[in-house]
């Protein structure tokens, strides 16, 4: 196989039982792009992130991370099967998510959060995975928060904390799911400086947001989703001031008049706020 | 008045059914802790059999009356071939008793972590076993630790029972006593205050190590 994308998904459907989240999904991503995709609730954007990293089974297509299909493989008479956990998350070492609920673990501080995936997953050496773990605090600026617990944390610092995790693994791609969508309003604004960081430093991300502001601002490309479909996709600029389908006006408006007070294009307005 | 001849009269039989007491209920207890573990692991393993096991097990167990179950044993044991001595009977009776309980504890301690933490476990690639023994049981133990501390009590007063399937332990020491000395008083009132005495310390040994283990939580 001779492609570079990043991640590959070649028409990626994936049911709940009877209902049809995804609808066959293609879509590309490559290395240092960063992607964010928007969309209603219920449109199969997490769903869809969540199947990058095989948290959820894809029913049917391939996603391929760097050229490697990723949970299935196939049988010499063609069918595929299911392959173990184990092969999975080897073939997922490069890609980190991180969640809408930060999903730290409690009864650890926030250094051993951080630096014992490294040494359990890596066999990386306890001082040298607590000099790691403390580089990426640093980076996030929660250094000075080592020794504290996560419920001793607010949100947006155990967003970071999060991050930070997942940066130790130094992986090449980040998943995003809704990283801002459990913080109150003014914490939002330290957790998206910390990703804004990210993309300059050339790390390939695929972020699922309702910040359209942010969006706008660090993406490469903006993918809307409905109803399980790739509906419209673009530049950021092209896509929140020239929306074509009707979808995504009708998206863009709502989420506009949520946003008392601004006006069309609503992604642009907030980006300046965020910035401010 | 208390009879306190009474005591010293019976003073040996007395203290070799609290060291029986003691026995019963603490290899009661650990077994029942260890069995309780286990069932708990076959109900995390997956798959219809096992779940159907445990759940038999587990209703089985809370359903039917302790006593029940030690006649079912230690009469009906001898039909099939199981020739075991009452004490025998007793231990592992508590344990299979517990060990239903216990299962559920560690069950109840294990829903109550946000399955949010697994998923990141296993996104940043712990193995299965990982996720188990670090992040997951401190959590479940943490959790588990007071309603332990509870059932061990119950697991106590319920080694009682053990007295009628003719097992030496304080109670069956007090019947005697009460039946050859018509006393009812003394040997009773000395009966509950040794299980009381033991009440206590379970439960204060239980707040040293939730203190230790639940640190985490006091924000």
């Amino acid at each position: 196989m001779s492609h570079s994308h990043a991640i590959e998904l070649n028409q990626v459907h994936k049911y709940y039982g009877e209902h049809h989240v995804l609808r066959g999904i293609d879509l590309n991503v490559e290395p240092g792009e960063v992607v964010s995709i928007i969309g209603g609730s219920g449109s199969g954007k997490s769903t869809l992130l969540r199947c990058i990293n095989f948290l959820e089974e894809y029913s049917s297509g391939e996603i391929l991370v760097k050229g490697q299909v990723i949970g299935y493989g196939s049988k010499p008479a063609g069918e595929s099967y299911r392959l173990p956990e184990k092969v999975i998350r080897e073939s997922l070492r490069d890609v980190c998510m991180v969640f809408q609920q930060f999903n730290l673990w409690p009864h650890m501080t926030v250094i051993d959060n951080v630096a014992s995936p490294l040494r359990l997953v890596k066999g990386v050496s306890r001082p040298l995975a607590r000099e790691k773990a403390m580089g990426q605090l640093e980076r996030v600026g929660m250094a000075h928060k080592a020794d504290a617990y996560p419920g001793q944390l607010s949100g947006g610092q155990q967003q970071r904390v999060a991050i930070a995790r997942a940066l130790t693994m130094e992986p090449s791609i980040m998943l995003f799911d809704e990283p801002t969508s459990a913080l109150d309003p003014e914490l939002v604004g330290e957790v998206l400086g910390v990703i804004r960081d990210l993309a300059q430093a050339g790390m390939t991300m695929v972020i699922v947001t309702h910040e359209m502001g942010f969006a706008a601002r660090v993406s490469d490309r903006v993918v809307f989703l409905a109803e399980g479909l790739i509906e419209e996709q673009g530049a950021p600029e092209q896509l929140f001031q020239a929306p074509k389908s009707l979808r995504l006006q009708q998206f863009l408006a709502s989420w506009n008049e949520r946003q008392s007070g601004s006006s069309l294009p609503a992604g642009i307005a907030v980006a300046q706020e965020v910035e401010a | 008045m208390l009879d306190l001849d009474l005591f010293l009269n019976y003073q040996d039989s007395i203290i070799k059914g609290i060291l029986m007491t003691l026995r019963m209920s603490a290899g009661g207890i650990a077994g029942a802790m260890v069995l309780g573990l286990l069932l708990f692991i076959l109900s995390r393993a997956g798959g219809f059999w096992t779940a159907l096991l445990y759940r038999g097990y587990v209703t089985l167990f809370r359903g039917t009356p302790l006593l029940v179950q030690l006649f079912v044993v230690f009469y009906g044991g001898p039909h099939i071939g199981l020739e075991w001595s009452a004490e025998r009977v007793g231990l592992v009776g508590l344990a299979l008793y517990g060990a239903a309980y216990f299962a559920e504890i560690f069950r109840s301690g294990f829903e109550a972590v946000p399955k949010g933490q697994i998923e990141s476990a296993r996104d940043l690639g712990l193995s299965r076993s990982q996720i188990f023994r670090v992040v997951l049981w401190p959590q479940i133990m943490a959790r588990s630790l007071a309603p332990m501390v509870g059932q061990s009590v119950i697991l106590v007063k319920e080694s009682s029972v053990l007295s009628i399937i003719t097992v030496a332990e304080l109670t069956n020491v007090a019947m005697t006593i009460a039946n050859q000395t018509y006393s009812m008083m003394e040997p009773y009132l000395v009966l509950a205050l040794v299980y009381w005495a033991i009440a206590i310390s379970i439960a204060r040994l239980g707040a040293v190590f939730e203190s230790r283990l639940t640190h985490y939580q006091a924000g």
